[in-house]
């Protein structure tokens, strides 16, 4: 549709109302926008393209004509075009053309936080630590070569050097990247994997209990090129910040040497530390002091109970988890009978597949990563039987953007499984923080609601890895997921425990049926 | 707890609002790539520059930024093409951009070709026409091979009235055609149309509107530009897209003038000026008569790197630098980016950049100007510090300064001139240019910028380089 509305005796320079059109006309929805003043040529040209002008239109109004799908996207884009015009959007907004700008004072920041392409993050962050800042550094694809450089720069430096590849942080108790707004507390973390760190976080919150930093280490910090260097320095400054009372460090299993010194290191803190090394036996530990922890909810329980002197439960016993499974399970007609887990955590996939493999010994467990643990897919875009899918993988995230800042992607996965008539129980996990995707959450529950309502019986398990304090409002979605049927668990842990219990009865009913 | 945090955020800008959104101070870099550089031919530079070679080159480059701050342009007239220009014979017709045969030419060129045999009478009907191009007895000349220049379409004959510009400095004359009124929308020379009224137009304007033009600048023993450039570059003019305070200037100098003639028909008279009022842009013309007479002082000044032309014909775009003379580098046109005049037209509409106004970058104003016009930059959507930034990014590819255009936005510094081949190889930073974008049916649709391709420097160097044995 069309609208035409007139600002009488308001003018605005031709010049400045050409940007506003072509501003105006990017926004979904709108095809034609014309912001111009009504001279005898411009109100014949409007009237050519089908508007209708007021008969009492003068060459010195002002007219915003719109062309767009409804009314609604025409009041909307008539209001960015008057905002454009009063200069509504250009206060407050503080944008330099880089850390060398004149008019920025680099050097009265604390931190600068990059997420350029990696190639040229490390020149950036190379200024970034001659200015005096820390490092967050988002960006994946810089060379060993250059973190090692950039690391044992910024320690000569004083500085704290965040990633390559930190998904994560809290400084301060401000979020960084795709970071939690966690409430303030006495646990410190350390993590060189991001949504692990915020797992810890996150179920550590959801006991009362708050962080006082999560300091991204980045996923090769414990290569033995890196040598654990944020590692050490995130220790040290846990120890000494007057905040912290406990010390979780959080890392995938990596270079047996350095995560050796690592326990070292943490054996001699004066706080007590927790670790958990994603995949590690206890072995790894023997010797050392430190108080191990083998899967993410229980290196947070671990932190609550030093806190409390309280030994800390999951939500569900083993006994609860098995009997939801067989309920669960039994009502399902014997064609569906596969399990679906579609993660978009790269350490929440991890996880799951390591306690599958485990406890669900003897399945066949398709992914598309390429471990131990599973079988590849020879196509990622199709499932087969069990399947466990990290839709952050590249496989997926070079046609489409990481669902956890778009959920589109796993989305249309979800939708495309929930056709299949094989699928017996699908998991999701989902992700918050005032800096990914607005609501990850709402638009997947409403499929598995719709399912639900035309009675397809298919099992959802799903967990939220999010603060209270995001701007999600995860209580809020809580209560959604529920509402659509969907069993909200505790932590991915708990998600893997009832998806393994389940696929172990699916297996049973195979084998008996 | 310490809760302040003071973050500069580079790169994905929903982190940055993510920070704003928990009241943290932080600061947005609009980052940009870095510039690509061709390290062999920086290397090259770098040698160049170091040799005994260079103190000749930087004389020459002083010389030829001195012959545009010290150019004294004034306009003495109205006279025919074939009077002014040189070499426009019979049967001659120029266009803008880098030579092209006619078969290569955009539509638009070869509807000029044709107009212009029928505006010259040398054919009756347009298959007439055509044949008398096919039969190879129409020379088609580049406009900026010779002392005019062709803005736009650049389709200019020896019958066609002309602005006369000279420079008292180097005594050099260039001509350059005025626009040809607001009914025309530029018309013929300019923007590519043409009807019999377009046609009938010029000779309205030859014969009717511009005598009583010719009397004025005759009366007051000629107009100087040059404070009427000087003065608007410091009312918001960069006199290429924007002449809003020139015209006023301009017209300040003459209409009262205008008005005191009192041996030619008054109507005629007022007829004038009528045309010089109502035509948008107007001065850009004796712009580019200004700058086109300064810089003829230049081609073929031995040792110079600096570009003495800069334009392209809708399919390719040339330069020239000093040293090299009338030797044209080449590189296929680009497309203007900007913004169109409606939201009807898309890039498909767009053909990629004709013309040779970019004379007026050759002299340091235009898209180096950016600073003393951000209003023509808002029409990007670059606010005040982006328009600065432009023009000190083209600081750094030019040879110096001129001290005729202090800038309030600069808080009174100079705008750059003369932009050097060899800061440009060096840099990688290629000349912000601006200009208005042509409809492929003709007509404007739009004005913005674009960067001259870095590959007619690096032809032009290589010739540069071969000319001197370096």
């Amino acid at each position: 549709m069309k609208k035409v509305i007139v600002k009488k005796k308001r003018y605005v320079d031709s010049v400045s109302l050409m940007s506003v059109s072509g501003r105006v006309s990017e926004l979904p929805g709108v095809s034609g926008v014309d912001a111009v003043m009504a001279t005898v040529i411009n109100q014949r040209t409007l009237r050519e393209s089908g508007y209708t002008l007021p008969a009492d239109v003068t060459v010195d109004d002002l007219v915003i004509a719109i062309t767009a799908e409804d009314e609604a996207k025409c009041d909307e884009a008539i209001q960015a075009a008057m905002d454009l015009i009063d200069h509504k959007n250009s206060g407050g907004l503080q944008e330099f053309s880089s850390l060398d700008d004149a008019e920025l004072k680099a050097e009265t920041y604390d931190l600068c936080q990059i997420s350029l392409p990696g190639e040229y993050a490390y020149a950036e962050a190379r200024t970034a630590l001659d200015k005096g800042l820390d490092l967050f550094i988002f960006s994946d694809n810089v060379s060993l070569e250059e973190e090692r450089t950039l690391k044992e720069y910024g320690r000569t430096k004083g500085r704290l050097v965040m990633g390559p590849d930190a998904g994560v942080g809290l400084i301060n108790g401000i979020a960084l990247a795709a970071g939690s707004q966690n409430s303030f507390g006495p646990v410190g973390i350390v993590g060189a994997s991001g949504s692990g760190a915020q797992e810890v976080a996150c179920i550590i919150e959801h006991r009362g209990f708050g962080v006082s930093q999560i300091i991204g280490t980045g996923g090769r910090d414990l290569y033995p090129e890196i040598g654990g260097i944020t590692m050490f320095e995130g220790i040290d400054r846990l120890e000494k910040d007057p905040e912290t009372k406990v010390i979780v460090l959080v890392s995938k299993l990596a270079d047996l040497g350095v995560m050796d010194k690592v326990l070292t290191r943490a054996d001699e803190c004066r706080k007590p530390v927790i670790v958990i090394f994603l995949g590690s036996d206890q072995k790894l530990f023997e010797g050392h002091k430190v108080t191990p922890a083998f899967s993410l909810e229980e290196a947070a329980l671990k932190a609550v109970e030093c806190l409390t002197g309280e030994p800390q439960k999951p939500q569900f016993t083993d006994e609860e988890i098995a009997r939801m499974a067989h309920e669960a399970v039994s009502q399902l007609p014997a064609e569906r009978k596969y399990f679906r887990g579609l993660y978009c955590g790269g350490t929440f996939t991890e996880e799951g597949l390591l306690y599958f493999a485990k406890h669900n010994a003897g399945i066949e467990l398709h992914s598309n990563l390429n471990t131990k643990y599973s079988t590849r897919l020879l196509d990622s875009h199709v499932s087969v039987g069990h399947t466990i899918l990290d839709m952050g993988a590249e496989d997926f995230t070079a046609e489409a953007p990481h669902p956890v800042f778009n959920p589109e992607l796993r989305l249309k996965r979800l939708r495309q499984e929930l056709t299949d008539p094989e699928v017996a129980v699908v998991l999701l996990d989902f992700i918050t923080g005032p800096g990914v995707a607005r609501d990850p959450i709402t638009a997947h529950a409403n499929e598995c609601k719709k399912l639900r309502d035309m009675g397809v019986p298919v099992v959802f398990i799903a967990n939220i890895c999010g603060s209270y304090n995001d701007p999600q409002n995860i209580r809020e979605k809580i209560g959604l997921l529920k509402d659509a049927g969907i069993i909200v668990t505790g932590s991915n842990f708990e998600s893997a425990k009832i998806a393994s219990a389940m696929m172990t009865e699916l297996e049973r009913r195979q084998t008996n049926g | 707890m310490d809760k302040n945090l003071r973050v500069i955020n580079l790169g994905i800008s929903s982190f940055y609002d993510a920070l704003i959104s928990q009241g943290v101070d932080a600061a947005q870099i609009d980052w940009k790539p870095p510039v690509k550089v061709n390290v062999e031919l920086g290397a090259k530079v770098d040698r160049i520059m170091e040799s005994g070679f260079a103190a000749k080159m930087h004389q020459a480059n002083q010389d030829a930024i001195d012959m545009i701050i010290n150019a004294d342009p004034e306009w003495i007239g109205v006279g025919l093409a074939g009077d002014f220009i040189e070499g426009l014979d019979d049967y001659t017709v120029t266009h803008s951009g880098p030579p092209i045969s006619f078969d290569e030419m955009v539509m638009l060129h070869q509807r000029g070709m044709v107009s212009a045999c029928l505006f010259e009478g040398w054919a009756k009907t347009e298959e007439e026409a055509l044949a008398l191009i096919k039969s190879g007895k129409i020379k088609m000349i580049s406009a900026l091979d010779t002392n005019t220049v062709g803005a736009g379409t650049g389709i200019i004959t020896k019958n066609v009235a002309m602005i006369i510009i000279k420079d008292r400095n180097n005594g050099k004359i260039a001509a350059t055609f005025p626009a040809e009124g607001i009914r025309f929308q530029g018309g013929f020379c300019g923007w590519g149309l043409y009807s019999p009224e377009i046609a009938e137009n010029l000779y309205h304007m030859r014969d009717y509107l511009l005598p009583p033009m010719d009397r004025v600048a005759k009366m007051k023993g000629g107009v100087p530009i040059k404070p009427i450039l000087a003065e608007s570059m410091q009312m918001g003019d960069e006199n290429h897209t924007r002449q809003s305070a020139a015209d006023l200037l301009f017209e300040h100098q003459v209409l009262l003038d205008m008005a005191k003639i009192d041996d030619m028909d008054r109507e005629q008279v007022l007829a004038s000026m009528n045309y010089i009022v109502e035509t948008p842009r107007f001065f850009h013309c004796f712009g580019q008569g200004a700058s086109r007479a300064a810089n003829l002082g230049n081609v073929g000044r031995e040792y110079s790197t600096m570009v003495t032309a800069v334009c392209g014909n809708g399919v390719r775009f040339g330069i020239k630098i000093a040293a090299l003379g009338d030797q044209w580098f080449e590189a296929d046109a680009p497309y203007m980016k900007g913004q169109y005049t409606s939201s009807k037209f898309t890039i498909d509409d767009q053909l990629p950049w004709i013309g040779d106004s970019c004379v007026v970058e050759c002299a340091g104003l235009g898209g180096l100007a950016a600073a003393a016009s951000p209003i023509t930059c808002n029409l990007r959507g670059m606010n005040l510090r982006e328009s600065i930034a432009q023009t000190r990014e083209m600081e750094k590819i030019c040879i110096g300064k001129n001290h005729n255009y202090p800038i309030p936005n600069l808080d009174f510094d100079f705008l750059p001139v003369g932009i050097d081949m060899m800061k440009v190889i060096k840099t990688g930073i290629c000349p912000c240019i601006h200009g208005g974008m042509f409809n492929k049916e003709g007509g404007l649709i739009g004005a913005g910028m674009a960067r001259v391709p870095m590959e007619c420097f690096e032809k032009a160097f290589a010739a540069y380089c071969e000319k001197y044995g370096l």
